[in-house]
């Protein structure tokens, strides 16, 4: 089967912050101060459990980043290939979770009567003859296959700590980290051995089918890209102008300074959600006059995150750039700063040599702490109608959709539900482990 | 003092102008009034007259900075074979005939133009214009434009009983095929004050007068100032409330966990914080509403109500505002206590034998207010712009719900008066600030 990679905008910034973050961390690895705030990092329980679940994540996310054109001439992605089984078992309508019917009455007419009815979902437990008495059995066997599954993993996993602890002295003095490494994989096989058998060939919609049919597990799973990328890819744009105009501001002070000053905070003076939504409004009318060739909704859609992105991003930086500023102002007092210009190092040079590099932590504590706070704002701006494009996955409008599922009546819950778990099981994580980071590089601003 | 506090606010003005340079930008230059007029009457098939007739309802057919005086006084669309205008003009002056030609190749053809004046003897017609003032056009797609003008009388006219008559002008377009985006233009330089050479312009009708809080009309006809003085005590009714009551749960839970700190309490109080704070806003309030309003029937869904009735409507809002605000209320106000606690007075008063209690709700809660009310100060003036997402779930027609009403029907006018009063109370907000630190924090310096 021949096929071509896809590359669009948002996937070469991610690889492209990928491969930043592969060779700053290198270089940071060499240095002392930052392995010994890496080390206290790993040494914190919780943020390690966290970073798993964040790995897990990015996983998915990785999946979904890798496009390629199918032989249908669309684009789609090898999460999309991962999860056809999935996407393949459409409904017509909503329905709940391990439901075997449809959520709505629909006429039908038997025997010449008009009844309304629940009609039996098409592609949910296709095996059983008579849902209503063998549904929870066959539920039951598929979560305790699941659970075997889970726990053979996880007792392999610990049986491997354990031998290896057997044989090797390095690894015995490490056991106490490798054995909870093994017991969060361990969780992690087990839930996916649960979602894989339950929602398995002939299974269950487990999270249930949204309004036109399709599984809301798997809506979900592709929400993550999203998610991940507003989070990340916004502050990760930015960063590099902040860096530059902070140090700038700092270091040269007097009318740089004041203008510096002036420009951040003019523009954050002007309200958020409105800057964006001006922003927004006006890339609607950009994009409708893209040439067609363009108009391809994957293409179109991206265009539109990367723009969210961006402005999210002009938004966002001012504060960071303070920050550097505030600490470029004390840095520039400090004797070493002092002695390169005395010795006549370039103004150039001490800033890329002797400032940016010891303001990186500020750097990174604030990515960290701020990826929260993005991914939740995404949410928000989707229901003004200023974020993400409707057609792409994102936890934002499956929220949005779900407002007007509520105000059914039996509510229509599990579109919430799933954005819900989703979201909190991303944004928990991260905040734990942004506040990990920032306690092992910053002591003074612990909380 | 007070020539601290005059000179602060003179430091915000160029701030305020620097906002409405950017949002004049965005919007009148980035998004061009065309764009506006297209996006609002249908994006594909819309003609050129269309969009000068929005323009000038919306008085959007000004220039942007700088009006010589040209006006336009005809346009003559082909829309049938032959078309024909008249015109009696202002009298005698400068004329520009723009002769329009549609974007697409396949729509360009031969032209014929033919301009008449009552008066042939006064009317000087460029070169290219044949005796009879005709000029025909080949087929292209550029655009042409030609000046011509109409001389004035060498002596006062005669008096001959009717007084002056105006010279009449007409033109003819004449093409092969009626294409209604192939049109000609005339338009004539009249007499034009000095000051309205500068006030008729988009960015004084627009921008300037932004700045004097003159923000014209919305784009159903609604007076946009009347409506914020309307919707601003619904906001406040809510705001104000929230700030209060959120203030005070968040103190009373910071110094509970402050008094136990380091027990089981404090530390799984943090835990729930971050939990709180993982969890978006939107969830909140759709979570409350299905509960509280549509399950227990406690308080009406949505709506609002003037007077004493408008508790029951704003209770459940300001309860979700309270309790979504919790997590990261706590927190920062932990901090702040803990901080203030491991300072050498509250040891000195605790080595005097004072009661533990004592200590922290005298010495330490007073001290402590300090920076958390300072931290509120920023945030006043914003409570008259109102929450978007709680006004617009719970249908309370405050601030929030217009802009964000203003956003879905891309009312520009609206959305660019929300964002000039919106970075105007920002501003004041940080004057404030700076205001009561002087004033609080004697250690602060008047500079």
């Amino acid at each position: 089967m021949a096929f071509t990679l896809v590359f669009l905008w948002s996937d070469i910034l991610v690889l492209a912050l990928l491969l930043g973050g592969a060779c700053w961390l290198w270089s940071a690895l060499r240095r002392e101060y930052w392995r010994v705030a890496l080390r206290q990092v790993a040494a914190n329980r919780v943020a390690m459990l966290s970073f798993g679940v964040l790995c897990l994540y990015t996983v998915i996310g990785l999946l979904d980043t890798i496009h390629y054109r199918s032989t249908e001439g669309r684009i789609v992605s090898v999460l999309d290939i991962l999860g056809k089984p999935l996407a393949e078992r459409t409904e017509t309508t909503y329905s709940a979770p391990f439901a075997t019917h449809s959520f709505s009455r629909v006429n039908v007419s038997r025997g010449g009567v008009q009844v309304s009815e629940y009609p039996r979902l098409e592609c949910a437990a296709t095996g059983l003859a008579d849902p209503e008495q063998e549904a929870a059995p066959d539920i039951r066997r598929r979560a305790l296959a699941g659970l075997g599954w889970g726990l053979g993993s996880a007792v392999l996993l610990f049986g491997l700590v354990a031998l290896g602890a057997h044989w090797s002295e390095r690894l015995r003095r490490r056991q106490t980290a490798l054995y909870w490494g093994a017991g969060f994989l361990g969780v992690v096989c087990l839930l996916l051995a649960e979602a894989l058998t339950l929602s398995a060939d002939g299974g269950y919609h487990i999270l249930g089918t949204d309004k036109t049919g399709q599984d809301v597990f798997l809506a979900a799973l592709k929400s993550v890209r999203t998610g991940l990328i507003i989070g990340t890819l916004t502050t990760l744009i930015v960063t590099p102008f902040a860096i530059l105009f902070g140090v700038l501001a700092g270091y040269f002070g007097g009318k740089i300074d004041d203008l510096i000053q002036y420009v951040y905070t003019t523009l954050s003076s002007i309200p958020d959600i409105l800057l964006i939504a001006a922003v927004m409004l006006i890339l609607q009318s950009w994009l409708a006059r893209l040439p067609a060739a363009e108009q391809d909704t994957v293409i179109a859609a991206d265009y539109r995150l990367v723009a969210l992105c961006i402005i999210m991003g002009i938004t966002s930086w001012t504060g960071l750039c303070r920050l550097i500023r505030a600490e470029v102002l004390k840095l520039r007092e400090l004797e070493y700063v002092q002695a390169a210009d005395a010795f006549g190092v370039s103004r150039a040079r001490v800033m890329a040599r002797h400032l940016v590099p010891n303001l990186m932590h500020i750097v990174l504590i604030s990515v960290v702490l701020r990826f929260s706070g993005l991914v939740l704002a995404e949410a928000v701006l989707a229901y003004i109608g200023i974020g993400v494009d409707p057609a792409m996955q994102s936890w934002g409008n499956m929220i949005n959709q779900s407002r007007l599922e509520l105000a059914r009546d039996p509510v229509v819950w599990w579109n919430l539900l799933a954005a819900f778990l989703f979201m909190v099981g991303l944004v928990l994580p991260a905040n734990l482990f942004g506040d990990a980071v920032r306690d092992a590089l910053d002591p003074r601003l612990r909380v | 003092m007070t020539a601290y506090i005059i000179r602060r606010c003179l430091y915000a003005i160029p701030t305020l102008v620097g906002v409405n340079v950017i949002v004049f930008a965005l919007f009148f230059f980035v998004n061009s009034p065309d764009d506006m007029a297209r996006e609002h009457c249908g994006r594909k098939r819309v003609t050129p007259d269309q969009i000068d007739a929005w323009k000038r309802q919306h008085s959007l057919h000004l220039p942007y900075f700088y009006n010589s005086g040209w006006e336009r006084i005809a346009s003559l669309t082909a829309d049938e074979q032959e078309n024909k205008t008249e015109c009696r003009t202002a009298g005698p002056g400068e004329y520009e005939l723009v002769v329009e030609a549609p974007q697409a190749a396949k729509e360009a053809q031969e032209r014929t133009v033919r301009v008449k004046c009552s008066e042939p003897q006064r009317l000087v017609l460029p070169p290219e214009f044949d005796a009879q003032g005709t000029l025909t056009l080949p087929a292209s797609t550029a655009a042409r434009r030609f000046r011509f003008r109409i001389e004035a009388l060498p002596l006062p006219p005669p008096a001959r009983g009717g007084g002056t008559e105006e010279p009449k002008l007409a033109i003819e377009l004449k093409v092969a095929e009626p294409a209604p985006a192939n049109r000609v233009l005339l338009a004539y330089q009249g007499p034009i004050s000095f000051s309205s050479r500068f006030t008729q312009t988009i960015f004084y009708q627009r921008s300037i007068r932004m700045l004097c809080f003159s923000y014209g009309k919305s784009d159903d006809g609604k007076d946009i100032a009347e409506e914020i003085y309307n919707r601003m005590w619904p906001s406040l009714a809510l705001a104000i409330p929230i700030l209060i009551l959120g203030l005070l749960v968040d103190v009373f839970f910071s110094m509970l966990s402050a008094f136990y700190r380091g027990t089981y309490l404090d530390r799984w109080g943090v835990v729930l914080c971050v939990i709180l704070m993982s969890i978006s806003g939107l969830f909140y309030i759709m979570g409350g509403q299905v509960v509280f309003s549509k399950l227990l029937c406690l308080v009406p869904i949505s709506g609002y109500d003037y007077g004493v009735d408008s508790v029951k409507f704003l209770a459940l809002p300001a309860a979700i505002m309270v309790v979504s605000g919790i997590g990261s209320g706590v927190r920062f106000n932990r901090t702040i206590f803990l901080e203030e606690i491991n300072k050498d007075y509250v040891r000195t008063a605790r080595a005097k034998g004072m009661p533990e209690r004592r200590v922290l709700f005298i010495h330490a809660l007073k001290n402590a207010m300090l920076p958390i009310l300072t931290g509120l100060v920023a945030g006043l003036p914003l409570l008259f712009t109102g929450d978007l997402l709680l006004e617009s779930f719970f249908a309370i027609p405050g601030m929030g719900s217009f802009t964000i009403d203003a956003l879905q029907r891309q009312d520009f006018a609206v959305v660019q008066a929300m964002v000039s009063l919106g970075s105007f109370l920002y501003i004041v907000g940080l004057v404030l600030t700076d205001i009561s630190y002087t004033l609080f924090d004697p250690r602060v310096r008047l500079e």
